[in-house]
């Protein structure tokens, strides 16, 4: 029986490599076609879910106005110390990233928040970036935001390239995300 | 899909949780079947521990090596909690090397501390398809079957369950058919790794995201058929090969 076996187990061996050339081959797919980039999802390789919010300041922002722009998206609220940890390098990101296409938007999670202490907050951290305010939640829903804070990475076609679930962020790792989106 | 676990104000992310369940259990495994590979459970403990340590502190240094400018006026956040500052590539390999020297000094024989980590990878990879389900990562192509999930705007193969299941049953079948002393060094590794690779190649077809292509082909799956090469030629070379006369003292 070994022996029987053992004369078996270079003709099995070849028969295990056949079978995965030709399962290779049969997976192949059709080259440059990534059919995700047309879904809205918030998932990486998804196209970013759209939103129009108001800030503080009445001033209303859209993420397909943004088109053509990358884009990191941040969602926090006034309560939760890593968001609040991390805001300041998100300041300073924006101050060093101004001068290029990038922008930085930190939507704040206000169905679970005050506006009060977002602006209490937002003067006291001199954050100058935009905040966007979700008062219904309905885009924290559409993120699947399950964590404060939670950051998302979007390229310039508005495809998600990456996502940071908690906090706080390194600057050095918001610069090497920003140089990532900007060089893509 | 649920990659946080929310408790009270704590929030733990479910993928990290699902791993170092995953490694406790292969940690205990390794401890408690080192003996039927022939190998001292302290030793491949250390082994272990000290790959283990080695990989996160590799990771990081090759995260840094990687973009040392970003790191310029912010050399606190080196040191970090956050794991996106980490190069599981790197890490990996310096990881394996750091276990790789321990093992070497300690003059313990290679082969038979792979076999030992069989069920330890089989643990952690059940773990990691499971981390990779919770997080909705690496999920599956579009499908009609009845047991397809609905995620991502799409109802899809759970490609991530199939493999976390195959890895399971591969696991399953080291810890009922390993228990053998008169098969060489290195043959349970190899059959492990043979499997396993085997699995990955077949379930990759049904998996949606992935590394990039080279003319339609999908990298990953090239990678697994050259290491599955490899694997089936060490194994014939292995099975062939006659033990050491260490090795039959060490087996009794």
């Amino acid at each position: 029986m070994k022996t029987y076996l053992n004369n078996l187990r270079i003709p099995l061996s070849a028969a295990i490599l056949a079978a995965g050339l030709f399962w290779i081959s049969f997976s192949r797919l059709p080259v440059d076609i990534n059919p995700d980039a047309t879904v809205e999802a918030a998932q990486v390789g998804f196209l970013a879910p759209d939103f129009n919010l108001s800030s503080l300041d009445s001033q209303e922002i859209g993420l397909l106005d943004l088109k053509g722009k990358p884009v990191i998206l941040n969602f926090w609220a006034s309560w939760c110390p890593p968001c609040k940890a991390e805001m300041p390098a998100f300041e300073q990101a924006f101050q060093e990233y101004q001068a290029t296409d990038l922008q930085i938007i930190a939507i704040n999670a206000t169905d679970q928040d005050s506006q009060s202490d977002v602006s209490r907050f937002i003067q006291q951290h001199g954050i100058t970036f935009p905040i966007p305010l979700d008062s219904t939640g309905s885009v924290s829903r559409d993120y699947l935001i399950h964590s404060l804070p939670t950051t998302y990475f979007i390229d310039k076609n508005g495809v998600i390239k990456e996502i940071i679930i908690g906090g706080p962020i390194p600057i050095s790792l918001l610069r090497i995300q920003a140089n990532q989106l900007l060089s893509d | 899909m649920f990659p946080v676990i929310n408790i009270g104000p704590l929030s733990l992310p479910t993928p990290a949780f699902i791993l170092i369940i995953g490694y406790l259990v292969g940690s205990y495994l390794l401890d408690k079947k080192a003996s039927i590979f022939s190998t001292d459970s302290e030793l491949i403990d250390r082994a272990l521990w000290i790959g283990t340590a080695s990989a996160l502190l590799g990771a990081r240094i090759s995260y840094i090596a990687g973009f040392p400018t970003a790191f310029k006026g912010d050399l606190i956040s080196i040191f970090s909690l956050n794991p996106a500052l980490l190069d599981p590539v790197g890490g990996l390999i310096i990881g394996c090397s750091a276990a790789f020297l321990v093992v070497t000094k300690q003059k313990i024989d290679n082969w038979a501390f792979l076999d030992s980590l069989t069920l330890f990878l089989g643990a952690l990879f059940a773990s990691y398809f499971l981390s990779r389900f919770s997080s909705g990562d690496g999920y599956g192509i579009v499908t009609d079957c009845p047991w397809g999930i609905y995620l991502w705007g799409a109802v899809r193969h759970p490609v991530q369950l199939y493999k976390a299941a195959f890895a399971l049953i591969v696991l399953g079948f080291v810890l009922v058919f390993a228990p053998s002393k008169t098969k060489p060094p290195g043959i349970t590794f190899l059959l492990f790794s043979v499997s396993t690779l085997s699995y990955l190649i077949f379930f990759t077809h049904f998996q949606e995201s992935g590394l990039p292509l080279i003319s339609g082909f999908r990298i990953e799956q090239v990678m697994y058929w050259l290491l599955l090469l490899a694997a089936l030629l060490l194994l014939n070379f292995r099975s062939v090969t006659p033990p050491t006369k260490e090795q039959n003292e060490t087996q009794g």
